[in-house]
């Protein structure tokens, strides 16, 4: 561990003013089905319908992230490999950037999904559009709400 | 600032640079477009660490 951003990037604990702060990888969801390479889309389709996804992250033995399934995707032959259906080498974002930022980024380009990774590719979960922006409206109130009780 | 950039290139909204697809939705017509670099920045994660340290 090199530095403090390397930290943050990791997706580990931390303390200060900031630290309550919710940010990517706080609000990510860790349960989004992963899938590997060889896998048919069709047995994965299943698998992420049953656990009311619609987003499926193709990752190696390490959890790296590989590729990213969405409903486009999932769509797909069923016979077809995951390795030629999925979107290789996708966007990701590291854990520790700020909520509020996410959720603007996510609605101005209205992206469902995002990839959360440490620094060194490994998911963490997949934050969605939804969530990000409950999250920064929540902070919004909070903070305004801290502000009247303070004045 | 919309992306605007004529004969259908598409250019980072923030810096002006020559891009094949948005670095953040991955999609070749986004009206937001920004590049990897731009947004590296903007979501403060360009920096490999925080302080110079005394360097």
């Amino acid at each position: 561990m090199d530095g403090k951003l390397d930290w943050l990037a990791a997706g580990l604990p931390t303390e200060g003013m900031n630290a309550e702060r919710p940010r990517a990888g706080t609000v990510a969801r860790g349960d989004v089905p992963t899938c590997r390479l060889d896998e048919p889309v069709g047995e994965v389709r299943e698998r992420v319908r049953a656990a009311r996804w619609d987003a499926c992250v193709a990752v190696n033995d390490e959890r790296v992230v590989l590729g990213l399934l969405r409903e486009a995707e999932l769509d797909r032959d069923g016979g077809e490999p995951i390795e030629r259906a999925m979107r290789p080498g996708p966007s990701t974002f590291r854990p520790h950037v700020p909520i509020v930022e996410m959720a603007r980024f996510m609605v101005a380009h209205d992206l469902p999904t995002s990839p959360i990774t440490s620094s060194d590719g490994r998911l963490i979960g997949v934050l969605r559009r939804e969530d990000a922006v409950r999250a920064a409206d929540q902070l919004h109130d909070d903070e305004v709400r801290n502000k009247e009780e303070t004045h | 600032m919309p992306n605007d950039a004529p004969g259908g290139m598409l250019v980072c909204t923030r810096c002006g640079v020559v891009i094949d697809v948005c670095a953040f939705c991955e999609r070749l017509e986004c009206p937001e477009a920004i590049c990897a670099r731009s947004l590296r920045i903007e979501l403060g994660q360009a920096l490999t660490e925080p302080y110079a340290h005394g360097r």
